[in-house]
């Protein structure tokens, strides 16, 4: 006799499960759904020169190579401290003005840099100064140059010292505690903590340090002796460190040479970008289909496959491009960072996908397209990467849309 | 959240994507004329008796017949394969659910829950792999559908007189459906989706009557008559095309573009059935009887575009059959005489409105009914092999095979008073 729960049961079970299995298979002949391509020839291109911009580098550089000037490292350090420290009050040593209690005395101050290099020997003569008259901020990686940036920085407060141990090489800056209590002034809570970084007698070119960018483990510091005292016995003495969390190295770039503005060139060191124009006429995406590539493609002049650059290309809102090479003081053309696009170099091809970006520019019906191209911030800043322009035949840069339609 | 609950609706609906006929793609699909096992076995369209003797369970004035209240459940499984393709297609899915109550061998009521239309296909390419632009490019398609239009019903039938009997039924669509056609470039599928979701309703009449009757033979008349009430409206989404990019089946700020634009539009009139079905049935008198079935049936909706895969239409679909059932008898004492055998034989002839060519259906069924329990509950069995032939179009070959199980017990059953 079957129990009739279960049949209630498995009719359920049947209800709710469906199963699929294989898929027929059809041959291609009507129906919907294709992949098309469609190229178009850049317009226009050309090199533009800018002061270089060393934000977001994983290096900070000092000294002078090859005709470039790294004048100072800039550097920022946090005003909260690594590890909180607690006093007998109940109050919290954290950020820098909390230094200014009776029962806390400043030993020492000691900023501390990271060298990439080990085993560091040098007559080289490396100081500090620091920005007691500017209250805001001091720099800004996205816009601070050799140009523009700010010379507000006191006398020297400090020479370093290169400390070698058997992996690694520091130098170390010790401020003197007067100088110190500019920071922690009560009035000026929210003081910049920033201080600048030179060099004199730079006789074996460049010197490297870690950069705030190149994570936690390689960070520089501004580590602070105290002495706490916790009651009429009790004195400890400790320190509290505040790692540097912005920096920027503000370097002059050397004059151009005429290869740099032959073709189509870019370098983070000499500040070099480029532009191109493209021209897509009256096309426009077909009712209902999608970018499944927008190819903005570059050929690489110096045959070397080992190069994997990662090159950066925006969308400019600019229509009109200058003909020839220019210089500017500062960037004069504007950047659709939201429609940013970036490519490895591979085979010395270079393409950038910029679909979002022509979607965007098509969608607002335009026909004239602007993108530059610049090196990435991680590329070797020394390095000049040069592509054909639209005065090559064989390799014209073009950009090449593979689309899908419904 | 509008949006949302639609995405929600997708993403649930993959999970009942079946495989089915190719003809599932055109509009709303081949419309179902037989929903229940017993039907399926005969080859029937649910006019003539194919339950118990004298009972259809698909035909509400034969229902005051049943001795007991029953439960009836349909599962079926297909194994589709076209005459072009190496490959078949297998699925397997609900075929209704109905509730019956005889009152008192005279009147009966049902409610049932049935699928209207099949939409569920799954079909794909080859692959194809060429160089476009130093880029080795492999691509192939993929196309799915599922879902459908499905009817709550319910149904009543009177008695005329001693013999003949008629029989209301009142359908009400609802449902959705959803449709995907897929291109693959070296594995990134971009797609487009659609989404309906379904309104409407329509109403039966049947009629069954005994027209003569011998010594040796019963002749029985049934018919039925479908009317559209409110003709199919859909609210219809249709998900532009995508790439996804996140290979997780619906458009998300992953995938490009990030924001998929969706089209919504409300659709009226994109199905109005009405069907003509007579039936003939001897009974011998000894168990035995044939049948004879025909139906005209047509579908007077003019705006079904872009609600299948493709954009066709049936328009029109004609049904004969017939075939012979012997009824098992709870009573009897050899194994055999206490089983249901079925056996029936159809053709249909589905008429496409822009195709000029017509899809000729035939096919060939068999059926068991076997008893079992003390109120008569009962597991059907059928199996059914067939072709669906059009000249310049799909060719394919399917079988179905289906099982049913009916669950009875006694309702309205005067009870005894307490001795």
């Amino acid at each position: 006799m079957l129990n009739r729960q279960a049949i209630y049961l498995a009719s359920l079970l049947l209800y709710f499960i469906s199963c699929e299995e294989k898929p027929l298979m059809l041959n291609d002949l009507d129906l919907s759904l294709s992949v098309d391509t469609v190229s178009f020839d850049v317009l226009e291109s050309t090199t533009y020169q800018v002061p270089p911009l060393m934000g977001g580098s994983k290096y900070l550089y000092l000294g002078q190579d090859s005709g470039y000037t790294f004048d100072y490292s800039y550097i920022r350090a946090s005003k909260f401290s690594n590890s909180q420290y607690y006093i007998s009050s109940g109050k919290t040593i954290s950020q820098l003005h909390d230094y200014v209690d009776s029962s806390i005395v400043i030993d020492s101050v000691k900023l501390t840099l990271n060298f990439v290099d080990d085993s560091i020997t040098s007559n080289s003569l490396f100081y500090l100064r620091y920005f007691p008259n500017v209250s805001d901020s001091v720099f800004s990686r996205n816009n601070s140059n050799y140009l523009n940036y700010n010379t507000n920085y006191s006398d020297i407060i400090s020479y370093g010292n290169i400390i070698n141990d058997t992996t690694s090489s520091k130098l170390e800056f010790l401020v003197d505690t007067s100088y110190f209590n500019a920071f922690i002034d009560t009035n000026i809570t929210d003081f910049n903590n920033a201080f600048a970084v030179g060099i004199y007698n730079t006789e074996f070119g460049f010197y490297r340090f870690y950069s705030a960018n190149n994570g936690q483990s390689t960070v520089s510091n501004l580590s602070i002796y105290f002495k706490h005292f916790a009651n009429d016995t009790l004195t400890i003495d400790t320190l509290s460190s505040h790692n540097i969390i912005d920096d920027l190295t503000i370097l002059t770039p050397p004059k151009l040479e005429e290869a740099d503005t032959l073709n189509l060139s870019i370098s983070l060191a000499k500040g070099l970008k480029s532009l191109l124009k493209i021209d897509t006429g009256l096309w426009e995406m077909p009712k209902g289909g999608i970018f499944r590539k927008a190819e903005l493609i570059l050929n690489l002049i110096t045959e070397d496959s080992s190069n994997s650059e990662i090159i950066n290309s925006y969308l400019l809102t600019d229509i009109d491009l200058p003909s020839t090479f220019n210089k500017y003081e500062k960037e004069i053309f504007t950047y659709d960072l939201t429609n940013g696009s970036s490519a490895a170099l591979s085979n010395t091809k270079l393409k950038f996908n910029h679909r979002s970006a022509l979607s965007k520019s098509l969608s607002e019906k335009k026909s004239i397209h602007t993108f530059n191209i610049q090196p990435n911030i991680d590329v070797d800043p020394f390095k000049i990467l040069q592509f054909y322009d639209t005065k090559s035949v064989e390799f014209h840069p073009k950009l090449r849309i593979t689309y899908v339609l419904p | 959240m509008y949006y949302l609950r639609l995405v929600f609706i997708l993403f649930f609906s993959y999970s009942f994507y079946d495989a089915q006929s190719i003809y599932s793609s055109y509009g709303l699909g081949l419309p179902r004329s037989s929903f229940y096992t017993s039907e399926n076995g005969l080859g029937s369209i649910g006019l003539v008796p194919n339950f118990v003797n004298k009972v259809s369970i698909g035909n509400p004035s034969t229902w005051k017949y049943l001795k007991n209240a029953y439960i009836n459940s349909t599962y079926e499984s297909q194994s589709f394969s076209l005459k072009e393709s190496i490959s078949s297609s297998e699925s397997s899915q609900f075929g209704g659910i109905q509730f019956l109550v005889p009152i008192r061998n005279t009147y009966a009521v049902g409610l049932s829950v049935k699928p209207v239309n099949s939409l569920n296909t799954f079909f794909k390419t080859d692959t194809a792999s060429y160089l476009m632009h130093d880029e080795n490019l492999s691509l192939h398609k993929e196309f799915k559908s599922g879902g459908g239009v499905m009817a709550s019903s319910f149904a009543f039938s009177l008695p005329i007189n001693a013999k003949m009997n008629v029989g209301l039924s009142f359908d009400s669509f609802f449902g959705s459906s959803r449709t995907e056609k897929s291109i693959i470039l070296n594995n990134v599928y971009y797609r487009s989706l659609g989404i309906n979701t379904f309104k409407g309703s329509k109403y039966n009449v049947f009629f069954s009557g005994d027209f003569f009757e011998s010594e040796k033979i019963i002749l029985s008349i049934y018919s039925g008559i479908v009317k559209t009430n409110k003709p199919l409206s859909a609210y219809v989404y249709n998900f532009d095309l995508f790439e996804d990019t996140d290979g997780d089946l619906i458009p998300t700020s992953n995938d490009f573009p990030k924001n998929t634009n969706v089209d919504t539009l409300k659709v009226e009139n994109i199905y109005a059935p009405n069907a003509f079905s007579l039936g003939f049935n001897i009974d011998f008198k000894n168990s035995l009887n044939t049948y004879f079935e025909f139906q005209l049936w047509n579908d007077n909706a003019q705006n079904i575009k872009s609600l299948g895969l493709f954009n066709d239409q049936i328009v029109s679909n004609s049904h004969i059959g017939t075939g012979i059932v012997k009824f098992g008898n709870m009573n009897d004492k050899d194994w055999q005489d206490k089983i249901t055998f079925r056996l029936g034989v159809y053709r249909k002839d589905y008429k496409l409105l822009s195709i000029g060519n017509n899809i000729i259906e035939n096919g060939l069924s068999l059926g068991l009914g076997i008893k079992f329990g003390n109120t008569a509950n009962q597991l059907d069995l059928s199996y059914k092999n067939g072709s669906r032939t059009s000249e310049n179009n799909f060719s394919e070959t399917f079988k179905q095979f289906s099982i049913g199980i009916s669950v009875g017990d006694i309702w309205f059953l005067r009870r005894r008073a307490k001795q």
